[in-house]
């Protein structure tokens, strides 16, 4: 369970002026809920990611089960996906993705198994021996969310257990995009409480329990797809004519630009 | 947890094209460190062979001059180079490591000019000021140039650090900054000095193993212990911060704690090195990238093989700077850089972007 209220963030710029990056920002996300928050480009949605990840400094109150503990506990059931990945060093991609078991001391043999089915997790198994620096873009963010996956897989003592993604399918194919959805709705149900900030509206229509719609650091609409996905919210966001569909199978609206 | 694996593969304990490379060279350098060792012993100005070597080290039969040549002149000096070959080459691991960069250098943190500046002062004073000479000039040398080692790295490491933390990319650039600064304080005094102590100076900047001694000798043993031992505990913690930083503090390390302990290491086995030998180019660089090549780039076995690799270079290039023009010694600075700037070079063109890219 995540539970955030009246967050705000601010940011001093070189000249001393604050910028508001957030500001009255207010949801919660029920345990094995999936949250997605959209907006376009700088309307605050990795900030407020990265406010609850404890990168940035804010006011209002972040409350999470996850959070309690030391540092080490803490990174045993809160893994975080960045929007980027900077790493520049020639790991070979097995070697990436076992650093998410860093936290834990489950010793050798489980932590193999745990990266091993990562790996057939994210569809990766066949680049387990390849240099990571050789990757493609869309094959580098599958091997980092693996890595991410490795770290929350399982919960010891039943701890709770958080999942923050920053843009997971940005580089990904279409089938990969639902590929890495179903595992997110997967690792819910198990009971992981997750937030993915996404860009892909129809994509998170589908699979999201809640949406959250941030429009210049302000909270714009926040409900189930159906509620924040809307012809008139679209309009708002993205200054764009859209139509909304509804999908014949799921019941998901769909949009289509106009 | 219970994910379906499609086709569920059998959990293979695959380490992969990296587990024997990893144990072929572990087993390479624990051969080539004792031979290089014993080679040092035995190549110089008179060349003794390697059996009266062994012999006299164990003081089996063997002459007296031998004796005194291997255990009194040579070995001091080569368990020096072997010791500050392997700082050197761990601590240009670790340095490689925190800046996220693989082309990074322990001088980069300003701890090389700070020092050279700090032994130019100590030169200059100690001719001029106090007649210092002799045991007591050297070592007021040594601690001068590991005083300006670090006050260099303090400066660097205060210009890099605010509230929010320390910024490695900023420390670059400050480090860059410092050793202007150093560099130029090096070059007043050498404008100031005298022939004969602009000589020293310039000597003392090449890098030399001459100075060998039993205190010097000793430091160097407690100085390494303290690096060999400490450094290796954070190889997960250095794995962690190729990610990123905030990569790192998510799978818990305590970054800014790390960074701090990590560059008060460096700082002391370089600040160390530098004061009793000099600055020592490439070294630090290339030690770690050609392991790297070979082994990948965990920490957990890049760092103590890049300490064997840095040991068994220097000892050769102790060898070479003493054999090649015998009885003239070259300084040992003079023989790591022709060696390493052409390898430096090779790199620069096959890496496009320099490592550079955060």
């Amino acid at each position: 369970m995540l539970r955030v209220s009246e967050l705000k963030i601010s940011v001093a710029s070189r000249t001393g002026q604050r910028h508001v990056l957030v500001n009255d920002v207010s949801f919660e996300v029920a345990t094995g809920e999936v949250l997605a928050i959209i907006g376009p480009n700088g309307a605050g949605k990795s900030s407020v990611l990265r406010a609850i990840d404890g990168e940035l400094e804010y006011s209002g109150t972040i409350h999470s089960l996850a959070f309690s503990g030391d540092n080490r506990q803490r990174s045993k059931q809160v893994a975080v996906l960045p929007q980027q990945s900077s790493l520049n060093f020639p790991f070979n991609v097995s070697e990436v993705v076992e650093l998410g078991r860093m936290p834990h001391k489950t010793g050798k043999k489980r932590d193999t198994e745990i990266v091993d089915a990562a790996l057939h997790l994210m569809d990766i198994a066949y680049l387990k021996n390849r240099d990571y620096m050789l990757l493609s873009g869309g094959e580098k963010q599958r091997v980092q969310l693996a890595r991410v996956f490795c770290q929350i897989w399982d919960d010891d003592n039943n701890s709770p257990r958080l999942l923050l993604l920053d843009e997971p399918s940005s580089s990904l194919d279409l089938g990969h995009q639902h590929h890495l959805m179903k595992a997110i709705k997967k690792f819910a149900e198990q009971g992981v409480t997750i937030v993915v900030v996404m860009h892909d509206i129809n994509l998170a229509a589908r699979y999201a329990d809640k949406m959250l719609a941030l429009l210049c650091s302000e909270q714009v609409a926040y409900g189930e797809p159906k509620q924040v996905v809307t012809e008139k919210i679209m309009q708002r966001l993205y200054g764009l004519n859209v139509e909304v569909l509804f999908s014949s199978k799921q019941g998901h609206p769909v949009l289509i630009g106009a | 947890m219970a994910i379906p694996e499609q086709n569920s593969t059998e959990p293979t304990i695959d380490k992969g094209h990296r587990e024997r490379p990893i144990k072929l060279l572990t087993f390479g350098l624990l051969f080539l460190v004792p031979a290089s060792l014993l080679l040092s012993l035995s190549v110089g100005t008179l060349t003794i062979p390697i059996e009266s070597v062994l012999a006299s080290i164990v003081w089996l039969d063997s002459s007296h001059a031998i004796n005194t040549v291997v255990n009194d002149i040579r070995l001091p000096r080569s368990i020096l180079a072997g010791l500050i070959g392997g700082i050197l080459a761990i601590c240009g691991a670790a340095c490689q490591g925190l800046f996220r960069n693989p082309l990074a250098d322990p001088s980069l943190i300003g701890v090389t000019a700070g020092a050279s500046a700090g032994a130019a002062v100590a030169i200059y004073a100690a001719s001029n000021v106090i007649f210092f000479s002799g045991i007591y000039g050297l070592s007021l040398v040594s601690l001068s140039a590991f005083t300006g080692g670090v006050i260099a790295v303090t400066g660097v490491y205060m210009l890099a650090t605010d509230k929010t933390g320390t910024s490695v990319a900023t420390m670059l650039l400050a480090g860059i900054a410092i050793t202007a600064i150093a560099g130029a304080l090096t070059s007043f005094i050498e404008y100031f000095a005298d022939n004969e102590n602009l000589r020293r100076i310039s000597l003392w900047r090449m890098g030399g193993l001459e100075g060998a001694n039993s205190i010097r000798v000793n430091l160097a043993i407690i100085v390494s212990f303290a690096v060999f031992a400490l450094l290796p505990r954070y190889s997960s913690a250095l794995n962690a911060l190729l990610l990123g930083e905030s990569e790192a503090r998510h799978l818990g390390i305590s970054v800014q704690a790390v960074k701090l302990k990590l560059i008060m290491i460096i700082a002391l086995g370089v600040g160390v090195s530098v004061a009793l030998a000099g600055s020592i180019a490439f070294v630090g660089l290339v030690v770690p990238h050609i392991i790297r090549l070979i082994v990948g780039p965990n920490h957990r076995y890049l760092l103590p093989l890049s300490a064997l690799g840095g040991a068994a270079l220097l000892l050769l290039a102790d060898s070479i700077a003493r054999t090649l023009f015998a009885p003239i010694e070259l300084p040992v600075g003079l023989v790591t850089a022709l060696l390493g700037a052409p390898f430096f070079i090779s790199l620069l063109s096959t890496r496009k972007h320099f490592g550079m890219e955060t």
